[in-house]
């Protein structure tokens, strides 16, 4: 009986494709017998291995559908011949193709805890942040497609161009798609702080787009295995978006209509360490990170935490209320209440996004060093309403599944964000914890009283006054061992003087009691005089805020201030500060100074 | 943000280790008392928004430092709360030359009652330099924290804190 031979299915293909024969299904008892291919039709192509099962070749280019057929035949040890033929019709290449694949970027992790970053295990991570993707004329820079995607692209170009595909870091969910909506952008700026450029972007090697297929973007770390730079540090950007996404879907699943200011993010290798802050105009326009990006210095963009800690600031000011005055802050510093809370609630929603409560902070060389700590753990030093860590492990604590010392309370993140969005948004007091643990507690002492309880433990031990909280801390007992830090709002009223003490016991510029706060409670409008004075040779000033909004007065003069203002009825806070204390007039240092409040019609 | 490099502190300590001291500039003459006491010395700024290491780091200058010209910087390195492994290091600086006591001083244990000092020569390499900065880092309660701490060359820049 004569082989059995088998070339294999008919194939249709496209022009300049790679085309593989296959004569496997061909029964071969011996292993041994003598194969052969042969082209018999079609213009003539060359074979990879003519005696194999499984040659291949190269598809011609053609104008029309062209036939090409092989003849495959096998020769037994006696002679007996098998023959089989197949047909391969070679299509042209089309006028345009599809070209798809990964959005990969260079990915970089901490390894064991104080050991920072670990480049030895870096790898490559599919973008799961929508960004920009064009491909362009790898000549002309033309951009030929373009779409938004996440993870994985697909665009249409011209067949047989020389093309790169170009990924831009930029976040972006805009009219006329539904809400959500989101822009951020990760930009770089040269030394004098200008942006170089609307968005960071990484272009591909050039590749011939042929007859389409798979073409994978990876954006390299810049990194070597052991930490040294060898290349532009291209995946940066896109890792820094990576980490900002958690923190969207962390709203999105509590707002899925939430509507996200613009963010632009600042990160560069000439940044310099150290510099890595939240800010925005007043009024909230211009919102922007700037992220250190100094090797062996500190770099930020694969700490996680270092950017959800900002971009917490950014969601406390686009969506709450951010009524930090800002400034530096360190572990067991006693600190003004506005900026204890606001720092807590950053470093809790970041570790929230993440559902991670280490935080870490790679710095040093080749980022072998970290600053690092652990949410869940109970500080004891300096707790209360001024302590970033109070306020850090209380809002990680509502959230978190794990009861520990003084945490028996989990109620999600959802209650947590409609207090920020709600009644955070609207208090006659400082945002601070009192303003928020006064509205969640009350917000739920009548539906879940069991709860509010354990809320109200949760505060006390972290020596915040938790039973009979109020949104001015007015029976808040925790006074720093100091005769100078309660009340925390002094009352006046119109046609009362009242003196309180700034004062630099815990430090200056956002220490505790550098600035003093009055409450004025007015009950019909009217045109208020404010007189602020204390010994010569100090500079007291003051600033008056309804319900977070600055009101005045419109300019503070280097000594006493003597003003009028008009105001309409309600809650007035006071911030009374003397600028020695506050850091803001070199000629005045700092020292207790007493300054006297004096509110009255006009 | 300037792109320069600054000289390798390796190399200025492998200069110092070789005895060689310093081939064209020799340290200024000491003139202030380098035990100012530190209420006395102005408070360097921390440079970031982030949490920090519980550490102030005062200073004071023996001369004014100038292109090309060096001046003593005495440092007094506090504690604010009870720590371990404090470290004090220069992270290099773009047109800052440093020399002396520039290897990193580490200590085991750190509380408010003591007093780290240290003094360096610092010499502007061009007139663009305009500062120094001081790495701190240091174990407090369960974590790690570090800062980066800068020194103006000139006077104290303007206070931050604005009135509105």
């Amino acid at each position: 009986m004569p082989p059995q031979a088998s070339a294999g299915p008919d194939q249709t293909v496209i022009a300049t494709s790679t085309v593989h024969l296959s004569a496997e299904d061909t029964v071969d008892d011996n292993g041994g017998w003598t194969l052969r291919w042969q082209q018999t039709a079609g213009p003539d192509v060359e074979l990879s291995d003519p005696t194999s099962l499984t040659p291949s070749f190269v598809a011609p280019l053609v104008t029309v559908d062209t036939v090409l057929t092989f003849l495959f035949t096998i020769t037994d040890d006696e002679g007996a011949i098998g023959t089989d033929s197949v047909d391969i019709t070679v299509q042209p290449i089309p006028d345009t193709v599809t070209i798809s694949g990964n959005i990969n970027h260079g990915a970089i992790v901490h390894g064991s805890l104080g050991t920072g970053l670990n480049y030895s295990s870096q790898g490559f991570a599919t973008m799961h942040a929508e960004v920009l993707v064009e491909a362009i004329d790898a000549t002309t820079q033309q951009v030929l497609a373009s779409g938004r995607f996440a993870g994985e692209y697909e665009l249409v170009v011209p067949s047989q161009r020389e093309v790169a595909i170009r990924v831009t870091a930029a976040m972006v969910r805009r009219a006329p798609r539904p809400l959500p909506h989101w822009r951020v952008v990760v930009r770089d700026l040269d030394d004098a702080g200008n942006p170089l450029g609307p968005a960071y972007s990484f272009s591909s090697p050039a590749f011939n787009s042929g007859p389409g297929g798979t073409h994978d973007v990876n954006i390299p770390s810049g990194w070597s295995n052991s930490g040294q730079l060898i290349g532009p540090r291209d995946a940066a950007p896109f890792a820094i978006l990576e980490a900002v996404v958690q923190g969207i879907d962390l709203v999105l699943e509590v707002d899925p209509s939430a509507d996200f200011p613009d963010l632009t993010i600042d990160w560069g290798p000439d940044n310099v360490g150290g510099q890595t802050f939240y800010t925005s105009d007043p009024g909230g326009s211009n919102r922007r990170i700037v992220l250190s990006g100094e090797r062996d210095v500190d770099t930020d963009e694969y700490d996680p935490h270092v950017i959800l800690h900002e971009f917490g600031h950014y969601l406390d000011d686009s969506f709450a209320r951010l009524d930090s005055i800002g400034g530096p802050h360190g572990f067991g510093d006693l600190l003004d209440l506005r900026v204890a809370f606001s720092e807590g609630l950053a470093t809790a929603l970041g570790a929230i996004a993440l559902g991670d409560p280490y935080y870490r902070d790679s710095f040093g060389p080749t980022q072998g060093d970290e600053g690092y700590f652990d949410l869940e753990f109970d500080e004891q030093l300096a707790e209360g309403w001024y302590s970033e860590a109070s306020t850090w492990e209380i809002v990680w604590d509502l959230k978190d599944h794990t009861s520990d010392q003084g945490d028996d309370v989990t109620i999600g993140f959802a209650p947590i964000w409609q207090v920020l969005t709600g009644p955070q948004r609207e208090t006659d007091a400082l945002a601070s914890i009192f303003s928020f643990a006064t509205a969640l507690k009350t917000g739920l002492e009548e539906v879940r009283p069991d709860v509010a309880a354990a809320i109200a433990a949760l505060l006390s031990n972290e020596q915040v006054e938790g039973p009979t909280i109020d949104i001015f801390g007015s029976t808040e007992t925790n006074d720093a061992a100091s005769a100078d830090v309660l009340p925390i709002y002094t009352p006046v009223q119109l046609g009362q003087t009242r003196q309180v003490r700034s004062t630099n016991e815990f430090g200056i510029f956002n220490k505790l009691s550098n600035d003093r706060f009055l409450l004025l409670s007015l009950a019909a409008p009217a045109n208020v005089r404010f007189r602020v004075s204390a010994d010569t040779g100090r500079d007291a000033d003051i600033l008056i805020f309804r319900r977070g909004i600055f009101v005045g007065p419109a300019n503070l003069g280097p000594a006493n201030e003597d003003f009028t203002l008009d105001l309409e009825a309600g809650d007035y806070v006071l911030d009374v500060y003397d600028c020695g204390n506050a850091d803001c007039n070199d000629d005045v240092p700092p020292a207790p100074t007493d300054i006297t409040v004096t509110v009255s019609a006009n | 943000m300037s792109g320069m490099h600054a000289v390798a502190l390796s190399a200025l300590i492998a200069t110092l280790a070789a005895g060689c001291g310093s081939a064209a500039l020799s340290p200024p003459a000491q003139g202030a008392n380098a035990e100012t006491a530190i209420e006395q010395m102005s408070l360097a700024r921390p440079a970031s928004g982030k949490i920090g290491a519980p550490v102030d780091v005062r200073y004071e200058f023996e001369g004014s430092p100038a292109p090309n010209r060096p001046a003593a910087l005495n440092l007094a390195v506090v504690a604010r709360v009870p720590g371990r492994n404090l470290r004090v290091e220069f992270p290099a600086t773009s047109g800052i030359d440093i020399q002396g006591e520039t290897a990193p001083l580490s200590v085991q244990k750190a509380d408010p009652a003591g007093v780290l000092r240290r003094r360096v020569v610092v010499t502007p390499l061009s007139a663009t330099a305009t500062e120094v900065r001081v790495m701190v880092s240091m174990d407090a309660g369960s974590g790690r924290y570090f800062g980066i701490h800068v020194i103006p060359l000139a006077a104290p820049p303007a206070s931050k804190r604005q009135p509105r």
